[in-house]
């Protein structure tokens, strides 16, 4: 589904260039549930932020799905972004003077999807994730938990092909981030790819491929062992 | 549409949550449009619309030239016109007088008639609803008793009183005024839609700052929007709308103030300014032109914060979800805003400050004579006329002789005079004058001059100083040496450097329509000059024995000791103990006649200073948001600073200084526009030059010391941060 080849990612500072992401060569399958996990400052969210478009200061090559997005312009790569990608955040970002409902019908009113068809899918969003009582509410009249559940739904409202969290239970206490964590793997077993990205090792466990980065470079994966460590791979 | 319509709700929502800054963003729009409004509905009324003739094009008033003046063309001049001219499709005269208007039993009431030649309402192809026009035959006098009304006298004055007659009037009333538009006027209409200009740029300056400060607090929103696919346009679109619906908000509420504003230009406008076809009001193009306003009002509020929406950084807003950021680039747009605020107040203060000083110079200006306590009236006399008792000089005197007597008698009046004219209230007639004894080519020798008949109390009742010589007495009457006295303009136009008192004078026609041959006065005293109509420099005048020159239609003066108003009905009882068939006209004291002298300079004053000042406190109100919402961004810094040892002062002058700096940014681009509009303003204000030092200075004072009050307030504020709270503001 995925394909990044010699990706790069730097900031200019005034002591020179500053790298986020080195050289990280990576492939995910359609279906697989990955973990990104590394220390504060590996590059986590920011191959997030390249795995879900939103970052368009990168170089290398990504593949998604067959498309060239390192070869599109940013008009492009929205609507690549749009059809496909669904982004949940640690901090919800719910817009507080929407209500639940609006929140989650949010993205499909960018798309070109008539009024009647999105209402349709939103009554079916908020059935499937048994939050129809709180169609109406604001999202300071919900708990952690609830808001992410919003989150979450308004994710993959548009059944996107591929799912990026970023520390989805960071503000979240155990319970409820349990909660979260079921129902991304019950979504994984849907069908649909998951990237999570967490400091958890008990939300990594959810996940079928694990992902080290350190200091933006990619020195573990559960799924290829042979994975060169950084040093080697800078030889 | 679906999305337009969810922008609204959304735009609806979020407005009501913040009615703090809704009401200030609508009110500021609603002045901005209001004004604007309101002075297009006198632009149109009076220079746009068109006038109800068929070929207003076609139609012009033809003037005669007298010192490069316009003046009203003679009888014989008109006919000769009519002759010969190859130009004119038709020409027809007109002219204005008061009559009285008696119907049986109904006491008499003064009225104002058109005396015209037949075909004078067809000139304007303007149809009569009922009757016809006068024929050529009943232009010739003897055959001229026939009227046409118009249908407000007919309801108010004649059905009412005599519902079952239309018989036996003695006159009627056309009060159709084919005035034309003053050129100082349209200069001042189109200056006035000018300074409203400002004041609506303004005011979307100040309300866009507004917008540029709610969009860095939404910048979440809008990155959250943008990650979920919002598009730039999409995004531009949700800022355009807020800012459309605050416009269309404004627009209505700017109606009410408009219809307001109306109101009240309209009671401050001077006399006969406008045309009398003018309709100042809140009509269909007034209302489109608003909407346009409007419309424009959200462009210029809403396309800053709309394009800043629109380059948000995503990845910095989103990565640790806080909901405000600064932002560097938004500051920069608001501090620009804020000094292009401060050029245009300079230039609408630059404006105000030339039409105030205007004012007050015309209220102060030396009239040359005492316009308090005076009242003034005109008898309409025409009945009495056509009796035969005011037909001959004898009896014009007896008659006035009398009437003096009456008036001066009456407890409170301090004396009374009649002359052709009043000060105050123009100069009437104009006489041909020749000085004895030079020959015709020397310059002076010859020409026109004002021509007054009063009695001898003139002098005394207007205050008038006398230079040399004397003034007139009751001596100087009929049957006596002819006599004369002018003014000091009079000598310095015909008498340059030579002894006035014992020149003669040769006047052929002392008062219109006099049949005597040419008289030769004495001048036997000078007075001091007296402004007679308006602010203008004194003209010539000869001021000659009322009883040597009797006119039957004179204007009575009347002194007292109280308020003259009050005086009107003893003196009216006591005129109709003399002449019942006499009411009195035109009644008005001089002091009222004299405020229209300065009329023009009041209205401009108001006008221009109310927008001046609405343009000073919104252009301050523009510093003092930038300034207390770059506080409100800074507080950790500034509690930073305090905990490292920043004294309160310091931090006041960091905020103080910064205001002072936008002003002063400000206020050197401004003075480019300040220049530009008192160019445009030369000549609009009594005793004004194009460039007032005093003005400007007090303008650019006063507009810096607000800036310095809108920059302190907010920096006091700063001053009062607790560094401890401040370090754990987030």
């Amino acid at each position: 589904m995925i394909q990044l080849k010699n990706l790069e990612r730097s900031y200019k500072t005034a002591a020179g260039q500053t790298w986020v992401l080195r050289r990280v060569n990576l492939n995910i399958a359609e279906g697989e549930f990955v973990t990104v996990m590394g220390p504060s400052g590996a590059g986590k969210s920011s191959l997030l932020n390249v795995l879900a478009l939103l970052d368009d200061s990168w170089e290398g090559e990504y593949w998604f799905r067959e498309e060239a997005a390192h070869q599109m312009k940013r008009k492009a790569r929205s609507e690549l972004a749009k059809r496909n990608i669904g982004v949940v955040f640690q901090s919800y970002h719910l817009l507080d003077d929407l209500t639940v409902q609006e929140n989650i019908d949010l993205p499909l009113s960018y798309k070109d999807i008539p009024r009647h068809q999105r209402q349709g899918m939103v009554a079916d969003t908020l059935d499937r994730f048994q939050i129809v009582g709180k169609k109406d509410l604001f999202p300071n009249q919900l708990s952690g938990g609830q808001q992410q559940l919003v989150g979450i739904a308004r994710a993959v409202i548009h059944k996107p092909a591929l799912l990026l969290a970023d520390e989805p239970t960071g503000n979240l206490h155990s319970a409820q981030a349990k909660e979260i964590m079921e129902l991304f793997r019950e979504l994984n077993q849907q069908g649909t790819t998951i990237v999570q990205v967490t400091h958890s090792e008990t939300n990594a466990a959810y996940g079928t491929r694990t992902l080290q980065l350190r200091d933006g470079w990619l020195v573990g994966d559960t799924s290829n062992p042979a994975l060169q460590p950084y040093e080697a791979a800078t030889r | 549409m679906s999305g337009l319509l969810q922008d609204v709700r959304y735009t609806l929502r979020q407005l009501r949550k913040s009615p703090g800054f809704t009401a200030v963003a609508v009110l500021t729009l609603a002045l901005g449009i209001g004004a604007n409004t309101a002075i297009f509905s006198f632009v149109y009324g009076a220079l746009l619309a068109h006038l109800p003739y068929r070929h207003p094009e076609q139609l012009v008033n033809v003037w005669s030239s007298w010192r490069g003046h316009r003046n009203n063309a003679s009888v014989a001049d008109f006919l000769d016109w009519r002759r010969q001219s190859t130009v004119f499709e038709s020409l027809t005269a007109f002219q204005f007088t008061h009559v009285s208007l008696a119907m049986n039993s109904s006491p008499p009431e003064s009225a104002l008639i058109a005396r015209s030649t037949p075909g004078w309402h067809q000139s304007g192809e303007d149809p009569l609803a009922l009757g016809r026009e006068f024929l050529p035959e009943e232009g010739i006098p003897g055959k001229n008793y026939v009227v046409i009304i118009s249908n407000n006298c007919w309801r108010r004055q004649i059905a009412q009183a005599n519902p079952s007659t239309n018989k036996d009037l003695t006159v009627v009333i056309v009060p159709r005024e084919h005035a034309w538009v003053a050129r100082h006027l349209r200069r001042t209409l189109y200056l006035l839609m000018g300074a409203v200009g400002f004041v609506l740029l303004i005011a979307c300056a100040n309300v866009a700052n507004l917008l540029l400060a709610r969009g860095t607090v939404r910048r979440r929103d809008v990155a959250i929007r943008s990650s979920l696919g919002a598009t730039r346009w999409q995004l531009i679109t949700q800022f355009l709308t807020e800012s459309m619906i605050l416009a269309a908000i404004g627009a209505g509420l700017g109606m009410a103030l408009a219809w307001s504003l109306i109101k009240i230009a309209l009671a401050l406008m001077p006399l006969n300014q406008l045309p009398s076809e003018a309709e100042v009001k809140l009509q269909a193009p007034v209302l489109l032109f608003a909407a346009g306003v409007a419309s424009l009002a959200a462009i210029l509020c809403g396309i800053a914060p709309a394009l800043q929406s629109a380059r948000v950084d995503l990845i910095e807003t989103l990565k640790d979800g806080t909901r405000s950021a600064t932002g560097i680039g938004g500051r920069g747009v608001r501090r620009l805003l804020v000094v292009g605020e401060i050029a245009l107040a300079l230039t609408l203060l630059a404006a105000a400050g030339l039409a105030v000083h205007g004012f007050w110079k015309a209220e102060n200006v030396d009239l040359g004579f005492r316009p308090d306590h005076i009242l003034t009236f005109n008898l309409q006399l025409e009945q009495q006329r056509k009796q035969g008792r005011l037909k001959t000089p004898a009896q014009i005197n007896a008659f006035y002789r009398l009437l003096i007597e009456k008036l001066e008698s009456v407890p409170g009046v301090l004396g009374a005079q009649v002359s052709l004219t009043q000060k105050g209230l123009g100069a009437e007639w104009r006489a041909s004058i020749t000085i004895a004894g030079r020959s015709l080519s020397d310059s002076g020798a010859k020409g026109y001059s004002n021509c007054v008949p009063v009695t001898p109390q003139f002098f005394k009742t207007f205050g008038i100083g006398i230079e040399r010589g004397r003034a007139l007495t009751e001596e100087d009457k009929e049957g006596s040496q002819l006599v004369a006295v002018v003014n000091q303009a009079f000598v310095r136009e015909f008498l340059p450097g030579l002894e006035p008192l014992g020149q003669r004078l040769i006047i052929p026609q002392p008062v219109p329509k006099s049949v005597r041959p040419p008289v030769e006065l004495e001048i036997v005293g000078v007075y001091r000059d007296a402004r007679n109509d308006g602010l203008d420099a004194p003209q010539p005048e000869i001021d000659v024995p009322f009883w040597q020159n009797p006119w039957p239609y004179p204007m009575v003066a009347v002194r007292t000791a109280g308020d003259p108003e009050s005086m009107r009905q003893s003196i009216a009882s006591t005129i109709r103990s003399i002449a019942p068939d006499a009411p009195m006209a035109n009644i008005q004291t001089v002091d009222d006649a004299v405020r229209e002298f300065s009329a023009s300079e009041r209205f401009g004053a108001v006008l221009f200073g109310a927008f001046g000042a609405t343009g000073l406190i919104l252009a301050a109100l523009g510093i003092y948001g930038v300034i207390a919402f770059g506080v409100a961004q800074r507080t950790r810094e500034i509690g930073l600073r305090v905990a490292l040892g920043a004294g309160r002062e310091q931090i006041l002058r960091l905020f103080v200084r910064e205001g002072i700096v936008l002003s002063v940014i400000g206020l050197t681009f401004g003075i480019a526009g300040a220049w530009t509009a008192t160019r445009l303003m030369r000549g609009m204000w009594y005793g004004i030059a194009s460039s007032d030092p005093l003005a400007f200075t007090v303008v650019g004072i006063v507009l810096l010391a607000s800036a310095l009050l809108g920059s302190y307030i907010p920096a006091r504020r700063a001053a009062k941060v607790d560094p401890m709270v401040a370090l754990r503001y987030e």
